[in-house]
Formats: structure tokens, sequence, C-alpha cells
């Protein structure tokens, strides 16, 4: 009720006397248009290459899937970033916080979650503990494209190297860098040209 | 709408009124107008307006309401997946061609992990002559698109069309704009998956039954807080986190100041050259809004009036018209001559190549930010080159879009909130997100 009475305030003249004030103040105010657009551009970064919105359609797009129109019936369906911790991945599965930083998984989520489970399911161990490298090695997601000739066992056990070292046996934090270190062989090139079709000259409309 | 006509310039509705009258053989298609075209209410109860029509539409023409007959017969009903199965998952526009619809979802949408996704794009062929660049590199990396032909029918177009999608069996069919194209709209009102969503494409409700279109994918930063929110859609609201970012976007400028949309640099393109070039006074203020002429409502015009009443040097460039009409040149001078603003201080400029339009953003003093329909992707590009955006939030998504990205980057000093405005932006930040606090 609060919050509708201050929305209903949105015609009256104050709020757009407002915005004339302040667009006039930076129009002629050079040095506080300096500042702010300073502080503008040093914080634009931050809308870029956000892989936490994948995540969160990913969470999303799940829940309408697995719970159909059963979904809406919940009382509170906004979704929060800490219900999406789980599947809070980029691209290569690497976890970013919402600033963007770039932070170490500690627990598997999503496709990485599958296999390390898809590593236990081969060997037979229960879960939670550790796995033996000839377990990872021949789950799917390395035997396909081992099969498929789009990576090379010189390859394979040279990843093994750089990210594990020696070790024979894996927690599933070091299944984590070796499983994300193993998808990054087969990232996807050139996605950078979707934005570059965006043509200014065409009459489609801008939101 | 004699009001509309003379007030509110729409190009798309006029283009949809010429239609009209050069067909009669689909009558039915051409009296459907987009609800793009509704717009015109976003200061009044659209939701109300987009259900009336959506109700009119189905009475007048009863075949749009259809089932999908997989739908129907318990026995054939797809089970939901599970999570050792992909997940159907349907991405259906008409605006597939270059467009701000793939410019904000098409990153996104593409970097879901086909290990748990199957993405089908479906693409309803509108008015777009050539093929999409966008659908052409999915389908390349191994992304199935079903296309949806036009036809000289318009109801054989619509069973086929039904027929196509309905065979894909998907688990959920996401529209991500409904309301820019009348064949995806006529479409949407048929039931033909197991869950049924359309999003912020164009950020305005369907208007469709929430039986038929089940949600509505919003953004919890740009909306206003949940209950108030979910008064704005016939559909069940879905809202991503506040306090991240929607959409995956990469930035269109690179470090070196070149424009990933032509490839050009901008740096030469400084004020002197800008104001010799569009035959600008170079020392006076300028408050630039290049808003296609549609989103600039009639109280937009207000705006205007009062920044030149405020600044004896201030000069307003605006956005001209993309499709030149001596009657819808009329009528905008008329409204900005009603309003009060000094035409003498008003420049039009066309169209502009991106890297051109990115200099304009970045040698104007204020980015002007449309009201009540605001920016969404113009706002990222004015952010992108450092400009000093002023935004009036709306109450609806579309107008809200600015707020949001500032919110995002924690610059609100050109955000015109004033007293409401902190209450709503705490209220809004407690309801949709309680991380954002933190």
């Amino acid at each position: 009720m609060f919050s509708s009475v201050l929305y209903l305030g949105i015609q009256v003249a104050k709020d757009t006397a407002d915005y004339v004030r302040i667009a006039v103040k930076f129009g002629t105010d050079k040095t506080e248009q300096a500042r702010v657009r300073n502080l503008i551009k040093a914080n634009a970064k931050k809308l870029f290459h956000r892989s936490e919105a994948v995540s969160a359609w990913t969470h999303l797009l799940q829940e309408m899937a697995y719970n159909g129109t059963e979904l809406g019936k919940r009382t509170d369906h906004s979704a929060k970033l800490s219900d999406i911790k789980e599947t809070n991945l980029d691209w290569n599965g690497i976890s970013k916080g919402a600033s963007g930083a770039t932070i170490k998984p500690s627990v598997l989520t999503g496709d990485a979650k599958l296999d390390w489970e898809d590593a236990f399911a081969t060997a037979g161990y229960p879960k939670n503990s550790k796995v033996d490298k000839n377990d990872v090695l021949t789950c799917k997601f390395v035997t396909v494209p081992l099969a498929d000739g789009e990576v090379k066992l010189a390859e394979i056990e040279k990843l093994w190297a750089t990210t594990i070292g020696r070790k024979a046996l894996i927690d599933q934090e070091e299944f984590g860098l070796f499983w994300h270190a193993f998808d990054a062989l087969f990232d996807e090139e050139g996605d950078d040209d979707v934005h570059e079709e965006r043509n200014s000259n065409l009459v489609s409309d801008e939101l | 709408m004699q009001t509309f006509f003379t007030n509110f310039i729409n190009p798309h509705l006029s283009f949809s009124l010429c239609r009209l009258c050069c067909s009669i053989l689909f009558f039915f298609q051409y009296c459907l107008f987009s609800t793009f075209s509704q717009e015109v209410y976003l200061n009044e109860d659209l939701r109300n307006s987009t259900s009336k029509f959506y109700q009119l539409a189905v009475k007048a023409w009863p075949h749009f309401n259809y089932v999908a007959p997989h739908l129907l017969n318990e026995k054939k009903k797809k089970p939901k997946p599970s999570r050792d199965t992909r997940i159907r998952l349907g991405v259906a526009s008409a605006l597939f061609g270059p467009s701000s619809v793939t410019a904000d979802f098409g990153e996104t949408m593409a970097r879901l992990s086909r290990k748990i996704f199957e993405v089908i794009y479906v693409d309803v062929r509108d008015s777009r002559p050539l093929d999409s660049p966008y659908l052409l590199k999915r389908a390349s990396k191994g992304d199935q698109v079903v296309e949806i032909k036009l036809a000289y029918d318009e109801k054989d177009w619509l069973d086929e069309a039904r027929k196509s999608i309905a065979a894909l069996d998907l688990d959920i069919l996401l529209y991500l704009d409904l309301t820019m194209s009348n064949k995806i709209q006529r479409l949407a009102m048929s039931r033909l998956a197991t869950v049924q969503a359309t999003s912020h494409g164009h950020p305005v409700t369907s208007g469709i039954d929430k039986s038929v279109m089940n949600f509505f994918v919003s953004w919890g930063a740009a909306e206003l807080p949940l209950e108030e929110a979910k008064t704005h859609y016939t559909e069940e609201l879905m809202m991503l986190p506040a306090d991240s970012l929607h959409q995956y976007y990469k930035p269109l400028i690179s470090k070196s100041g070149v424009s990933s949309v032509t490839g050009m640099p901008f740096a030469q393109f400084d004020r002197k050259v800008l104001a010799r070039d569009f035959k600008i006074p170079a020392e006076d203020n300028w408050y630039l809004c290049m808003q296609k002429p549609f989103k600039r409502h009639p109280l937009f015009d207000d705006l205007i009036a009062g920044v030149l009443a405020n600044d004896s040097k201030g000069l307003v460039l605006l956005h001209d018209l993309y499709i030149e009409s001596e009657e819808h040149r009329e009528i905008i001078h008329d409204r900005l001559v009603r309003a009060g603003v000094d035409m003498n201080r008003v420049h039009f400029i066309p169209t502009l190549p991106h890297h051109v339009l990115m200099a304009f953003y970045k040698e104007s003093d204020v980015v002007l930010d449309s009201y009540l329909a605001g920016g969404c992707t113009t706002t990222r590009e004015a952010i992108e080159v450092g400009a000093a955006v002023v935004t009036l939030p709306a109450n609806y998504l579309g107008g809200r879009w600015s707020l949001a990205y500032f919110m995002q980057i924690g610059v609100l000093d050109t955000v015109s909130i004033m007293y409401w405005g902190f209450f709503s932006c705490f209220l809004h930040l407690l309801d949709n997100s309680d991380n954002f606090m933190k």
C-alpha cells in the first residue's frame, strides 16, 4: 500500500521537474558533468561479460521445465542470486560472483557435477570421496571427444599434468579444475560477432 | 484512436493501417494490430488494455484459440523432463534479423549449456527479407532452426505454423518478444508446448491469458517491487535476479575505440567535426536523445521544453524520422511547439552509423533518456562511452532499464528519483533481492 502510493507519484510535476533539474545541472556545470561521466565510464565494464546472467536463465528455465505451470502457484518466484548459486557458472563453468570476479569453484555444479557423478558411477565408489585418474579418463566427457579425434591422448595427459600434477587420486575440487580446463579446449570461437550483425541503420527498434 | 493519430506518432501503426487499406482478403490479419501500438497507454493500465485486446481478438476470430492435440491427449502428453534428459527449449521470435532482440538475447541463448538444453530456434518470418546471420551461425554450431515461412493464405500460415511447432514436442516455448510482429502475436494465442513463456524483447505484457502464455520473464532490477510488478502482466511474472545482469552482453566498443558494429573508430569525430558536419553550434550545451521518434511520448515533449527553458545555451538533438513523411514531420513539430519548445534550438539528427552515434554520445553534454518508454540498448551504448544519461524511471519495465543499469554500475547521480524514488528504490531492492542490500 505504501509503495503504491509512492509510485503513483511518478506523473506529478515534481518528478519531471527533477529530471529537468538534473539534466540542466549536468549540461551547464562542466565540472560536475566530467565527474559523473568519469564515474560512469569507470563503472561501465560492470555491464559486460556477466556470466551469471546465463546461469540465471539456466536456473529459471530449468525451474519452468521441471515444475511446469505449478511454478506459478508459488507465492514468491522472484529469483535471487543466492538461489542460483548452484548453477552460477559461466560458459566454461567458472563460477563468478556478482562483481564479475572469478571465484574458484569449491562445489561442482551443472555439467561438471554430472560428469563428477559419472566418474563415481564408472568407479563404483561411494560419493564424496576421491576418484582415480583412470576413472576420470574413462568418463564420457573425455572418451567421446577422444574417440571423435577432437582431442589427443597426449593433450589430455598434458592437461592433467598442468592442472593436477602427478596425483592419481583427486577430490571434487581438483576434478573441477581438470574439468574446466578440459572443457575450455572446446570453447567456441567467433561468438564475438553476435553483436556485429547489429546495424544501427536498420529500422529495428532500440529498446 | 483519433487522439492517438494526432498526438502520437507511430509509424508502425500507420504502416499497419496502410496495409489494412491495401488488403481486404486478409482482413483478419490486418485488423489485428500489434499491441506495440498500445504503448501510447504507458501511463494507463496497459495490462487491462492488452488483455481486452486479446479477449476481443479471440472472440472475433475464435480460431485463434487453439491447443495442440498432443497437449490434450493425456496418453500422448509429454512427461516433464528429468535431470537426466535435455530440456527441449524452443526460442521463437520474428526479429532474429539484426535487431535489439538478438542484441539482447543472442549471447545468452547461445551460451546456454547444450548439455542441459536442446535449443531449437523458431524463426517466424514476417517482414525480414534476408536470412538471419545470427540463426545461420547458430545452425552452423549445431542448433536446430525451424523456419515458419510466409504463406499467401493467412489461415494456412497459422495452421502450418502451429503444426510445425507442435511437432517439435517442446518442453518450453520461449517467445523473446511478442508484440512487435502481429504474426507471432497470433501464433502465441495458441498452446503449442507444455510450458509457454514470453520475455522482454518488447517489454510489455502480451495480454494473453496465463493458461496459454504461462510466464513473463523479466529482470528484478528493472521492475517495481514484485507485488506491484505482478499487476502489470497477464502472465505469471518470473524475475531474473535483481542483483546481477539479466543478459550476457559484450561491449560494442573495443579498447582502442573501434565500433564492433561498423569496425570503424570514432575518435576522429570530435565535437568540432560533428558540429560542422551536422550544422550544430559547437559552443552550446548539447542535450541528445537518439531514441527513435515513436519512443518519444508526448509527456517527453514537456521535459524537452523544460530543459530548453532552464538552459539558455541548451540545444536539443533529436532522432529524425527514419521513414520520410511530411505528415509525421508536421505532427512532431506541432507537438513540440504546443509543449512550448523553441524549435530554433532543436536539431534533428538522421539515423547514424554506429561509430558516429557513439561519437555523438561521447561529445554531447547530456544524453536524455526518453520517458515513458526509455532506452535499453541505447542506454548501455551511452554508458559505454561514459555519457551522462539522465533518466526518469517510469512504472513499466520499458521505462526502467536505465535505472536498472545505473543500479548495476552503482552510479545513481543521473537518475531522477527524488523523494519517492529513494523509498521506491529501497522497497524495490528489499522486495526483489535481499542480496542487493548486502
